[in-house]
């Protein structure tokens, strides 16, 4: 079998590691401010059994940093749709609407799709369907606002 | 007579009983410190299986809870760090400034091992790891000459101390 070399755990790992309990830090503290929601239980126990098991584990990965130290990173839920969906969703509100406005058109997939604003980034959905838009080749009747 | 030889052959008998005793309870005694050495070494290597139990639950714990991975396709492996005395490249790097810093002018290998201990932060008290470190230098020093960046002024053959100085390359 071929030699895999000289192979060590090096501060990009140790980092990483660092960094995915920060993240889970965050999705934590996201799920806690929304504990009213029915997912939010189930979350909750699933995120603090892996942040658990990663306190262990990073002492030994990362030794000498101090756990209580680290911030959470901040954490968005993103709306469900996956792109191809969501450009369905443009074309059919482009359609429907006559020249909307972006908000307008993203109010009108929020709506389709029932997404739970408390839940998932608008702010993120409004980015994507930009994106979408300015993808888009401009045809008469379905070409957006400026 | 026969019972006077009789009364020997018996003290005979028992001293050399005595003597097999004493080597055996010498052996004995041996045994018990070998056996306590043994023990003890078998308490911290058991000390140390316990630890690396500890860390692997630990890890396959983070790895399945954090990442959704299972530790089951992951082969153990020993890996045991080099032994250099400047690594990746130091001891070349740190003897070529030397050489640069002396502008063309040779050096020692005696002065050259001073600065590289002064500059490594190296020392060796010991006779044999002085040895250890002049043997290493001393190869450094035969490479560096063989890939061309220094030139020996001195006869490899005669057993004094070399002078290196940077070789000096015709643009």
């Amino acid at each position: 079998m071929a030699s895999k070399g000289y192979v060590r755990v090096r501060p990009v790992h140790s980092l990483g590691l660092v960094k995915q309990y920060r993240r889970l830090l965050g999705e934590r503290k996201f799920w806690a401010t929304r504990s009213q929601h029915p997912r939010a239980a189930g979350e909750l126990e699933k995120l603090n059994s892996a942040i658990e098991a990663l306190a262990k584990a990073l002492p030994l990965v990362a030794p000498g940093v101090a756990l209580t130290g680290l911030r959470p990173l901040p954490f968005h839920l993103a709306v469900p749709l996956p792109g191809h969906v969501l450009k369905r969703a443009v074309l059919a509100g482009l359609r429907k609407l006559r020249e909307p406005a972006l908000e307008e058109l993203v109010a009108y997939i929020v709506k389709t799709y029932g997404i739970d604003l408390g839940l998932h980034d608008v702010c993120r959905l409004r980015q994507r369907v930009q994106k979408v838009l300015d993808g888009l080749p401009a045809r008469n009747g379905i070409a957006p606002r400026p | 007579m026969g019972i006077r030889m009789a009364h020997i052959g018996l003290r005979h008998a028992l001293a050399r009983v005595l003597g097999e005793k004493q080597a055996l309870e010498r052996k004995r005694a041996t045994a018990q410190v070998q056996l306590a050495t043994l023990q003890s070494a078998l308490a911290a290597i058991e000390a140390g299986i316990a630890r690396a139990d500890n860390d692997v639950m630990a890890l396959n714990a983070a790895l399945a809870q954090a990442f959704a991975d299972s530790a089951a396709d992951v082969s153990p492996r020993q890996t045991v760090p080099k032994k250099h005395v400047a690594p990746w490249g130091g001891m070349t790097r740190t003897i070529l400034a030397m050489f640069r810093a002396a502008n063309g002018g040779p050096l020692r290998k005696s002065e050259i091992m001073a600065q590289l201990q002064t500059a490594l932060d190296l020392s060796y008290e010991s006779a044999p790891a002085r040895r250890g470190f002049s043997i290493y230098v001393q190869r450094t020093l035969n490479n560096m000459a063989r890939y061309g960046y220094l030139e020996g002024l001195h006869d490899p053959k005669s057993g004094r101390e070399g002078q290196w100085r940077l070789k000096v390359t015709s643009e």
